[in-house]
């Protein structure tokens, strides 16, 4: 009796998610529109960028609507969300690309979704364009369809890090505390890496996990190497209850911090302990300074977003977005009237050094989809306020 | 006193839609369907040991990270082709199953889904830890499975491998089920002490329900490895095994059929939500607590109930 | 030599995990439900504060009388509008849907909040001190001091006061109780609300320690592992559970290594659960056949 009742409520079921099998002709293009697909963790512990990806997205999409088009075309844009897990990130790619026919992809935004979603994209041969993640793993190796600025590369942001920490902050005992997962691991791998390019090692690597709320252990070793500086490689939550927790166990290291802690809140969240700490930040002012471009984004933002404001955004993520976005549409423009997908790809391929005034100048190549290689160190004062150092620094 | 027939032409009729169907639909809903399917493998190893044996267990994640780290490492390291990599990697979740279930001698409740809780988390930790066989936290490809030289990738290729499985497994379980280890399974839930008293080893039976959903978890998981190409330890945590414990509860927990329809729920609805943007995650959230105060007895049982309904003179129910 | 710190700051670290156990144990010896929400309430608590203070110019402590008030009306109408509706499901269905609301109330926050986190004020200071060699911050031990409190308070509560007896009586024998004119629905109802002003109070004091974000609510999978270990139905058990754990944690992290510290402490609670079934101050459950 059940398997009638499932029979017939599959053939219902069934029918429901019947759709069109047949492909169209110009995928996304028509001749006053381009559609593009937006996919991005809205939901769930990544939508912190999956939705800076998406309001960046938006706003540049339509200031560019806004001020006629590309070509004559307007652009349209269908949002995914990927709920932070790769198979619906995967069921959500396949969706944009197959049945809503976009164009080209904008996302997705969280590193482990990007990074496991490799093989799908390549597939697809459908450009796609990354702002936000930082996984080495969406550019190395290279994917000709598959594009990422913005961000520092974790494998990238390891070296400079380490050149920065062992260069001009000249640390000479330098401990590392990083998350467990693949974004912890691989700043953590290239920073070692470097050192040990550089002829040097760290005196103590320890390991948490990004919901952990006590690193007293963690802390007491390194405490016991005694070092004079710290990298923290991890979340925002973690890297401020350890950069306090440092502080009051008699840790008086040097604390840098990756670029996920690189929000505008952070300072607040940490307290009094995160005075003299640094992180590395990939953007080319703070968000909250008044520097006239900065500050006419910021303007912008919150004309469209009014109820993020509270959230004191625009943030880093919500930069990124914006700033990637920007190239994105610059590759459409300079793609031409008669855009196809390989005319999109070898556009971009052109861009050298385009500066966005939020985000660090990109550049591509037929070699590299890599789209930034520097980043900025900023300092938190002892008002808790935050200071980008006049420092630059690069990776290869 | 069974009507044998009936029943055979109804599996064999869904039989036919499930394969006919995909040549009608988009690649992108044929891919979900086979999510739906393996999901609902997993579920249902569920359905035995939660549902229908009543041992609480929180350990479905770490057995489907047996089956799909098991049978990609399996093809990775020993050339060793999924169609015997994922049925070995079940062998082994099964022997483990086995082991935890035997666990259960002194525990029952919470101290139970405690220790089932623990294996996840410790499965997990070792998959992130032991890098040189896991690739860690930076992840592991799953080779893709090879058939007779041709390389089965798309999202309708899959289908007609997952699908097969998942109907062969639900066949089989469904007369497991019905058997007389099923109602050994359905006593353990309702009074251990009078299987006890029928000189019956309970230990050993509630080690074989936790060994079959084991099993079953695996080949979920290792299926659905095949599907998503990259595994990553963080997609075998608590929250992971909690969620599959969640869509045996929206299908209709001892329900067969329910851990299909549980699964098609989660995998679906919240698609269906987009609209909802940011909002998206209260009003699914809200959808799961609507259908749980709705339908006790889940999906399968609002069916159940709608089918009484319109039949007011069906013979006597299960 | 490193001893006297690992056990400090481990029982402080358990002292976070001890407050939300109790939240835990204090619905269960309630209404027979593990509220797997839990831990989304207490940062619900938290949240409450911060929106409170978005839209109204109050300083902070009438702002916090404010969250307790509205955490109780929302433990109220979770009570109502999905337990009550639910009570005569099989006890599983009632935990998953506590599992649901706590999702919906993640979800909530997350898109009403946003998913960055929040700074939260100390209430105790978080200047590092230390004493003979020893570090400590007056935030922390706050925590280890309001668990004990929490504890006694409940202890007494259950011990020596009608509601208390009244609501230990209901969740043995509904019927009984009921016969004997305890209002059963209403106290059913008075549990959760209580329950749900700890958890705010339990927020109000973890939040600037732990973080407060969408996230914050992971801290209910650590609440209930001490729950469990502590037997369950015992008060005093969550505490010494969780500074247990708290020090079983820290010792792990330190003599075998951070890596699989959470491995580590799994194990260590797995053989203590094998060994003691009925967790360190548990009843070993008769069953009546």
């Amino acid at each position: 009796m059940t398997f009638k009742r499932l029979i017939t409520g599959m053939g219902v079921a069934l029918a429901v998610l019947a759709g069109p099998a047949i492909a169209q002709d110009a995928p996304g293009v028509t001749k006053d529109k381009i559609k593009i697909g937006i996919l991005g963790s809205l939901t769930g512990p990544a939508s912190i960028w999956g939705s800076g990806n998406l309001s960046g997205a938006v706003l540049a999409f339509e200031e560019a609507n806004a001020a006629g088009g590309i070509h004559g075309r307007k652009l349209e844009w269908v949002s995914e969300d990927d709920e932070t897990s790769p198979p619906k990130a995967l069921a959500g790619y396949k969706k944009l690309t197959g049945q809503d026919q976009v164009f080209a992809v904008f996302g997705p935004a969280a590193s482990a979704i990007g990074a496991a979603m490799v093989p799908a994209i390549k597939a697809a041969n459908v450009p796609t364009f990354i702002a936000v993640p930082s996984t080495p793993a969406v550019t190395e190796p290279m994917v000709k369809n598959l594009f990422r600025t913005g961000s520092l590369n974790d494998r990238m942001q390891g070296v400079a890090v380490a050149d920065y920490v062992v260069g001009p902050l000249a640390g000479k005992r330098i401990a590392l505390i990083r998350q467990s997962d693949e974004y912890g691991k691989r700043g953590a791998d290239s920073i070692v890496d470097r050192m040990k390019q550089k002829g040097t090692a760290p005196v103590s690597h320890e390991i948490f996990g990004p919901a952990d709320t006590d690193f007293t252990s963690q802390i007491l070793k390194i405490r016991e190497t005694n070092p004079d500086v710290l990298i923290v490689y991890g979340y925002p939550s973690p890297s401020a209850i350890i950069t306090r927790q440092a502080k009051q166990l008699g840790v008086s290291a040097k604390v840098i911090g990756s670029n996920a802690t690189s929000s505008r809140k952070y300072p607040q969240i940490v307290g009094d302990a995160a005075a003299g700490t640094q992180n590395v930040i990939t953007v080319a002012g703070l968000p909250e300074s008044d520097e006239p471009a900065m500050k006419a984004y910021r303007e912008r933002f919150e004309k469209r977003f009014p109820d993020l404001v509270k959230q004191d955004r625009p943030d880093l993520a919500d930069l990124l977005g914006y700033g990637g976005a920007l190239a994105f549409v610059e590759g459409l423009k300079k793609a031409g009237p008669d855009l196809t997908r390989d005319k999109f790809v070898a556009a971009l391929e052109t861009l050298k050094d385009f500066k966005t005034g939020v985000t660090l100048p990109t550049t591509f190549s037929a070699t590299s989809h890599e789209g930034n290689n520097a980043a900025r160190i900023l300092e938190i004062q002892p008002n808790l306020s935050r200071k980008l150092l006049d420092v630059v620094i690069t990776a290869e | 006193m069974r009507r044998v027939r009936r029943p055979f032409l109804w599996w064999l009729a869904l039989l036919a839609v499930l394969m006919a169907w995909p040549l009608v639909a988009s690649e992108y809903r044929v891919f979900q369907a086979g999510v739906i399917a393996s999901t609902a493998i997993m579920a249902l190893g569920l359905v035995i040991v939660t549902g229908v044996a009543g041992q609480v267990s929180l350990a479905q994640a770490a057995f489907s990270a047996i089956g799909a780290y098991g049978a990609a490492l399996l093809a990775t390291k020993l050339g060793v082709p999924a169609y015997f990599g994922i049925p070995l990697a079940a062998a082994l979740a099964g022997v483990a199953g086995y082991g935890l279930g035997l666990a259960s001698l002194r525990l029952g409740g919470h101290y139970l889904a405690l220790v089932t809780m623990a294996m996840t988390a410790i499965v997990q930790v070792g998959l992130t830890h032991w890098e040189t066989l896991t690739g860690g936290a930076l992840g592991l490809m799953v080779p893709p499975l090879t058939v007779a030289g041709k390389e089965l990738t798309s999202g309708f290729a899959l289908y007609y491998v997952v699908v097969p499985v998942a109907f062969a497994l639900f066949l089989g379980v469904s007369n497991l089920m019905a058997s007389r280890l099923g109602r050994v399974f359905a006593a353990l839930r309702q009074s251990e002490v009078a299987l006890q008293t029928l000189g019956i080893n309970v230990l050993h039976y509630k080690a074989l329900a936790f060994a079959l959903s084991g099993a079953l978890g695996a080949v979920g998981g290792g299926l659905q490895g095949l599907q998503t190409t990259f595994l990553d330890p963080h997609g075998f945590g608590i929250i992971e095994s909690v969620v599959l414990v969640a869509v045996i509860i929206i299908g209709g927990f001892r329900s067969i059929p329910g851990a299909v329809l549980g699964s098609a729920v989660f995998v679906l609805i919240p698609e269906l939500l987009g609209g909802f943007q940011a909002y998206k995650g209260v009003v699914w959230a809200v959808l799961l607590l609507l259908m749980i105060v709705l339908f006790p007895g889940g999906l399968a049982g609002a069916g159940a109930a709608l089918a009484a309904r319109l039949r007011p003179n069906a013979g006597a129910a299960r | 030599m490193l001893l006297p710190q690992i056990l400090l700051s481990g029982i402080t670290a358990g002292a976070v995990y001890a407050l939300v156990a109790l939240g835990f144990v204090l619905i269960y010896r309630g209404t027979h439900v593990i509220h797997f929400g839990l831990g989304e309430q207490v940062a619900l608590g938290a949240y409450l504060v911060v929106l409170i203070q978005l839209y109204l110019p109050i300083p902070f402590w009438p702002a916090i009388f404010l969250a307790l008030i509205a955490a109780g009306i929302f433990g109220f109408i979770i009570e109502r509008a999905v337990m009550r509706p639910i009570k005569m499901q099989p006890i599983l269905v009632q935990i998953i849907a506590t599992l649901a609301v706590g999702l919906a109330i993640r979800e909530g926050l997350r898109a009403v909040m946003g998913p960055q986190a929040w700074p939260f004020q100390f209430l105790l200071s978080p200047v590092p001190q230390s004493f003979m060699g020893v570090h400590f911050a007056w935030a922390n031990i706050a925590i280890v001091i309001a668990a004990l409190l929490v504890m006694g308070a409940l202890y007494v509560f259950f011990a020596h006061m009608k509601l208390g007896r009244a609501v230990l009586a209901t969740c043995q024998n509904p019927t009984g109780a009921s016969l004997m004119g305890i209002p059963v629905p209403t106290i059913v109802s008075s549990i959760w609300v209580m329950a749900s002003v700890l958890a705010a109070i339990a927020g109000i004091l973890l939040a600037p320690i732990v973080t407060l974000s969408p996230e914050m609510g992971l801290i209910g999978i650590k609440g209930f592992t001490v729950a469990v270990l502590g037997g369950f139905t015992s008060l005093p058990g969550a505490v010494v559970g969780g500074l247990i754990l708290g020090v079983i944690e820290t010792a792990a992290g330190i003599y075998v290594s951070t890596a699989v510290k959470d491995a580590t402490t799994y194990l260590l609670l797995v053989l203590i659960i094998i060994v003691r079934p009925q967790g360190l101050f548990g009843a070993l459950a008769v069953k009546k056949v």
